[in-house]
């Protein structure tokens, strides 16, 4: 807790075991994590270690074998909707029939009346924020990957959300696109956004995040700032520490 | 209800946008081409012909509409992972609803088309005049419905696209034999005691029972439908409707997505 408030976002010894034909497969176990008003906290970890399963277990998609999630200290039931939080899944494409202003407009009526004013210049506000104004008009499946996810991060801001939890938001973009994302991201910062969100591109969570966590094989190894991480390992490069605790997590 | 109503109407926008809808258009049109072009090889029964063939391709427009919109659009707003974005705003229960109004209306939109259609054709080159044939676009709705039903249900028991095709098509074929299933377990009515005769009905109607909106014979000979029978299917297709759309709902707020 910060000054007696509670924590925005809060995950409380979560686990996740799979049931799979060869055994069950314990996909995260023990994580806890908080998150605090305001920061940007990176979620990083190697291909499998269980950051879209806990991502997923927060957005109550899948339910948690063991652990519980708080959500402004109040517990978060699984298999509901969480309108207070902004969400961009993970290889995230929308509907390819609609226009851009369409897709953006159908998420903020989703998205309800805690918004100000009428869902279209809703949208168009969320286009003129992610730079896709220029295209309100234009169908989505004729839309780059870049402008794609500028479209998904419109769209998580269409509850004008506290809290954004975005699963690898510059998965599969070129460095103009990440650059825009990132920009993007910063400028919600600014505006008072909370932000949680997954990725294993370490450039990128080294320019945006204030603290991080480190999850591999779904145990989480670290959590804290990203010069704390550095220290842990004695070196200025995050890259090389990154590779270090997964070694050793690994052996 | 708003959410639910603003998923059907997009869910609706783009189903007419799709490029099968065109395709399924263009079916459609080459089928009533066929339809009256079989029906000149028939001596003196053009309008019955056109009207049988027609009717035919009501329940085949309807099952593709109902394998390809209703289904096939789930499974890809799946893969796209829109449907966790939708999940994040709205109850699984509303996003199925809203789903399935939105197909529901595609449906009906097609056996509309479909019934204008034959209804035309019947009159312009069988001179026959057969507004029975909106009946006939009133119960394709409901058997397709229900279809696309039955169809979510599967989807909610996490099958995957190619089998729940399968499945929803092999579930039209049996309904549409459940009045003969029934003479056959009952030994057309020698064997068997009153119970066995209840259970043998019970199982048909719950498995689901499509013969229960055949009415294309009545239709084709211009006979009446009685309205104890009307008011029966339509009756057992809510309740059957409502039953597996709640099974669905339950199934789907328990299970990981």
């Amino acid at each position: 807790m910060t000054e007696g408030k509670p924590h925005i976002i809060e995950a409380i010894s979560l686990g996740k075991t799979y049931k799979k034909r060869e055994g069950p497969v314990e996909a995260l176990r023990e994580f806890s994590l908080q998150v605090e008003g305001g920061e940007i906290l990176g979620l990083l970890g190697p291909n499998g270690a269980g950051k879209t399963t806990a991502v997923k277990i927060i957005m109550g998609f899948i339910s948690p074998s063991s652990g519980r999630v708080l959500l402004n200290g109040c517990p978060l039931q699984p298999a509901m909707p969480r309108p207070a939080i902004g969400y961009l899944p993970e290889n995230f494409r929308p509907n390819p029939n609609l226009t851009v202003l369409e897709y953006v407009k159908f998420q903020c009526d989703l998205a309800g009346g805690s918004i100000n004013g009428p869902g279209k210049s809703r949208a168009l506000n969320l286009l003129n924020l992610v730079g896709m104004d220029r295209f309100p008009n234009r169908r989505i499946s004729d839309l780059s990957k870049g402008m794609g996810q500028r479209v998904g991060l419109a769209q998580a801001f269409s509850g004008d959300p506290e809290l954004l939890i975005l699963d690898e938001p510059t998965s599969g973009l070129d460095p103009v696109g990440k650059s825009e994302v990132i920009e993007v991201l910063l400028a919600m910062k600014q505006r008072g956004k909370t932000i949680f969100f997954c990725s294993h591109i370490l450039s990128e969570v080294e320019r945006l995040c204030d603290r991080i966590g480190i999850l591999v094989d779904g145990a989480l190894r670290f959590l804290g700032p990203t010069e704390g991480f550095k220290r842990k390992w004695e070196s200025s490069d995050l890259d090389e520490c990154f590779k270090r605790e997964v070694q050793w997590a690994k052996s | 209800m708003g959410k639910i109503i603003t998923i059907s109407l997009v869910t609706l926008r783009e189903s007419l946008r799709n490029r099968l809808f065109i395709g399924l258009l263009i079916f459609l049109l080459l089928f009533f081409v066929f339809s009256v072009y079989v029906s000149t090889l028939s001596l003196g029964t053009v309008a019955r012909f056109i009207e049988n063939t027609g009717m035919v391709g009501i329940s085949l427009i309807c099952l593709a509409v109902s394998i390809l919109f209703g289904l096939f659009t789930l499974y890809q707003e799946k893969e796209r992972n829109e449907l966790y974005v939708i999940l994040n705003r709205v109850p699984r229960s509303s996003y199925l609803i809203g789903r399935f109004l939105g197909t529901s209306c595609i449906i009906a939109l097609f056996a509309l088309f479909a019934g204008a259609g034959i209804f035309f054709l019947t009159w312009s080159f069988g001179g026959h005049y057969t507004p029975g044939l909106f009946w006939a676009v009133y119960w394709a709705v409901l058997e397709f419905t229900m279809l696309t039903a039955i169809g979510y249900l599967y989807y909610a028991l996490a099958i995957s696209f190619p089998l729940n095709s399968l499945m929803v098509l092999c579930t039209y074929l049996v309904g549409h034999s459940m009045n003969e299933a029934i003479q056959s377990f009952m030994g057309l009515g020698r064997f068997g005691s009153l119970w066995h005769l209840y259970l043998v009905k019970a199982i048909s109607v719950l498995f689901p029972n499509f013969d229960m909106f055949d009415y294309r014979l009545a239709i084709v000979h211009d006979e009446a439908i009685p309205w104890t029978q009307f008011g029966l299917s339509t009756l057992y297709w809510f309740c059957y409707l409502l039953a597996v759309l709640a099974l669905t709902s339950t199934i789907m707020n328990r299970k990981d997505m």
